[in-house]
């Protein structure tokens, strides 16, 4: 104790006369991290930059020249006459059923995993988890024979129930492991004061439980929104779409007008966006959660 | 008898007052309702025989006349801000009266929804789903009331009219997501590995042949060696460089420094963009006449230029990389969690020992960031394996970048050869059980720990 207590401040002496000695050093790596950052980030400008140009702008002057014309037209024409607009209300449509059910259920299982003992209890965990790491198509054919079964091809109904269905397995997990976090005493003493374990899931551990939800459906709602794969498979009509498939459509009406689809592409990111912006600690949380166990 | 029973429903446990019952229960309520309306509402309809799910939810969305444009735009952006509003009002209890406030809306937009679209359904009888929608939206709007909490003690002293034994309680809460789950997601794995050994084209019923499927695959089918061959490549890029970018990221950013926020956003920004738009904005960036980086070359005189996505050599890379782009931001993101969550104790005794910057990297933060590693290095694997959506949108599989999952899909959904894409599928799951075993395994030895 008293060496560590004398070794202290030895590396916090030198670490002054290091700082002040990297004072330069510290500006370069300003520098540095900046170019790298707007490098990073070059993709990103150049969409926003073309949507707001004109084609025959890029194609006389070339890319790398200040617009000529500046122009909000492009992303008039992605929002109605490509429909960008349809396909956004679509996504909303499919995803934010989707994310009820699958917190709801997915709570259900979660609790039960958590609370109960029984013997497959262990089993139907390691199910759930194995089941979040399948590749789709693994399940892509019996889906789309089983939805056509069910009368459900082509409607939102089909890829509301396959967000779900297959979101349950990750919500599961994290939630049971969150859902382990809540000292079993506290349930116990309600149980035996004779709380009804419907009662107990849902006024004790759900609220106990809001942070682990709260992330998840932030992480939920940008995944299930920038679904494509299933959206092709599922869906036929294209006034059903969402947004995603949406542009592989617009892409192919406007084939070379590239700041139509730039706008188009950038619009579609909105919803995802202001998720990401308002709610960027919980999309953390929720990324590291189902990693950090 | 009553004071005792108080305890687990009262303040004792809840920290926020009676608003936060509030809006949980009415945005739960108000799911549920969506919940019955988008799923379980065209299967109680009255005309069963006919296509009612997509009747109702053309009726319900879209057709002309069941509500009018603004509404429809209204509703799930209202929806979308309220329960965003509840969210955080119910997360702080400072915010608790804007929580109310946004799920009340959501409750009454949830029955004007309702009274629209039910209304608007004139050509036929109500059916069944009808009634069931409406006495769901009367206990939406009821909900306020039962959440009030003297409503709730004197329904907690009460004890519950029936009682269940308690081995049946797991059951309760697991048959309805478990039902899902297996229809959905365990039955179809089973079925795709039998439909793999079967010619079906998706009419006629599927015919059972054998390995034919396999034996074709592995001998005659070059498209199938490409995908494989570029799966690896895949596998191989993302498990070395976002995981080595990222972790470097990761520590940089992990050190104090003033406006780190903003360089850590812009690099984990491209992680919000869906895989179609990633798709798109490189598809332009790499564009061979107008593209960025060509543009960008001719100024500098580089000739010939080179053709990126079309170019057969050069195009997986180019998909490749623009995947890369947006992996590295979520490596990052992972490490800087995994290096808050290390010891700063066992830190300062390495830097007391005298060990320098890069001796504390490589002896002390490696070993200890190793779970994290291992994790990120699975999610790399897997995702490298479902690699789908951007080959699909860039190139559609041509330019010798097909993927197997990719490949998959056109074979059965473009060539209608659905018995051989179930045997590619059946292939990358193999591949992948691997590595969920290895995953499956570790979570197995942290539970048997207990």
């Amino acid at each position: 104790m008293a060496t560590l207590a004398t070794a202290k401040p030895i590396p916090t002496v030198s670490a002054v006369s290091r700082q002040r000695r990297r004072r330069p050093q510290r500006t370069f790596m300003y520098l540095f991290l900046t170019v790298l950052t707007l490098l990073w980030l070059l993709p990103i400008f150049a969409a926003l930059i073309t949507s707001f140009r004109t084609m025959d702008d890029i194609t006389t002057n070339g890319f790398w020249t200040w617009p000529k014309t500046w122009t909000t037209n492009n992303f008039v024409r992605a929002w109605t006459a490509a429909r960008v607009s349809k396909y956004l209300l679509n996504s909303f449509i499919i995803t934010l059923p989707s994310l009820l059910g699958m917190l709801i259920l997915s709570s259900m299982a979660a609790y039960a995993l958590a609370r109960f003992r029984f013997r497959a209890n262990l089993w139907l965990y390691f199910l759930f988890v194995a089941g979040t790491m399948l590749p789709f198509q693994i399940l892509m054919l019996p889906v789309f024979r089983l939805t056509n079964r069910l009368g459900l091809y082509d409607t939102y109904g089909a890829l509301i129930l396959i967000h779900t269905a297959f979101q349950i397995g990750f919500c599961t997990f994290v939630l049971r492991n969150f859902m382990k976090t809540v000292p079993s005493e506290i349930l116990d003493a309600a149980e035996v004061d004779g709380c009804s374990e419907l009662r107990i899931y849902w006024q004790m551990v759900l609220p106990l439980t809001l942070p682990a939800l709260a992330a998840l459906a932030t992480l939920e709602f940008t995944w299930v929104f920038n679904d494509y794969l299933w959206a092709i498979i599922l869906l036929r009509s294209d006034t059903l779409r969402p947004v995603t498939a949406g542009l592989a459509t617009l892409r192919g009406q406007y084939n070379t007008d590239w700041p139509v689809i730039t706008a188009g592409a950038l619009l579609a990111t909105i919803p995802t966006l202001i998720v990401f912006v308002f709610l960027q600690r919980y999309f953390i949380q929720g990324l590291t959660l189902g990693s950090s166990k | 008898m009553s004071a005792p029973m108080a305890a687990p429903f009262g303040r004792s446990i809840r920290t926020e007052g009676w608003e936060f019952t509030v809006s949980v229960l009415v945005g739960l309520g108000c799911g549920v309702i969506l919940l019955i309306a988008v799923i379980f509402l065209p299967w109680w309809g009255d005309n069963l025989t006919l296509n009612a799910a997509r009747i109702v939810s053309d009726n319900l969305y879209g057709a002309a006349g069941a509500l009018t444009a603004p509404w429809l735009w209204l509703l799930p952006l209202v929806t979308l801000l309220a329960s965003v509003l509840g969210l955080w009002g119910a997360l702080k209890p400072d915010y608790d009266g804007m929580a109310v406030a946004g799920m009340a809306l959501v409750g009454l937009l949830g029955l004007g929804y309702f009274v629209l679209t039910v209304g608007s359904q004139t050509a036929s009888r109500p059916g069944a789903g009808y009634w069931l929608a409406l006495l769901a939206c009367l206990g939406l709007t009821g909900q306020p009331l039962l959440a009030h909490p003297r409503v709730i003690a004197t329904m907690a002293r009460r004890p519950l009219p029936w009682s269940l034994p308690k081995t049946a309680w797991p059951l309760v809460f697991l048959a309805p997501p478990l039902l899902l789950y297996f229809l959905w997601i365990v039955g179809p794995t089973v079925y795709t590995i039998y439909l793999s050994f079967t010619d079906w084209d998706s009419v006629s019923n599927p015919r059972y042949i054998g390995l034919r499927n396999y034996v074709y695959l592995f001998t005659r089918d070059r498209n199938f060696t490409e995908s494989l061959v570029n799966n690896l490549r895949w596998l191989v890029v993302f498990i070395t460089v976002p995981t080595t970018l990222g972790l470097a990221m990761a520590l940089i950013f992990n050190t104090e420094m003033r406006g780190g926020r903003w360089y850590k956003v812009s690099f984990y920004a491209p992680l919000v963009l869906s895989l179609p738009v990633i798709g798109l904005i490189w598809a332009w960036v790499y564009n061979p006449r107008l593209g960025l980086i060509n543009q960008f070359l001719m100024q500098v005189g580089v000739s010939p230029l080179p053709g990126w996505l079309g170019d057969r050599r050069l195009a997986i890379w180019c998909v490749i990389a623009a995947a890369v782009w947006r992996q590295v931001g979520y490596v990052m993101v992972l490490y800087l969690a995994g290096l808050k969550n290390l010891d700063p104790t066992l830190l300062d005794a390495a830097m007391v020992d005298g060990a320098n910057r890069w001796q504390l990297f490589r002896f002390v933060i490696l070993p200890l960031l190793a779970p994290v590693t291992t994790i990120i290095i699975v999610i790399s694997i897997i995702d490298s394996l479902r690699a789908f959506d951007l080959v699909a949108i860039m190139t559609r599989g041509g330019q010798s970048t097909q993927v197997l999952a990719n490949f998959m899909y056109m074979e059965a959904f473009n060539n209608y050869r659905m018995g051989y894409g179930a045997a590619i599928a059946v292939i990358l799951f193999l591949i992948s059980l691997v590595f969920i075993g290895f995953y499956l395994s570790r979570v197995v030895k942290e539970e048997l720990e207990y």
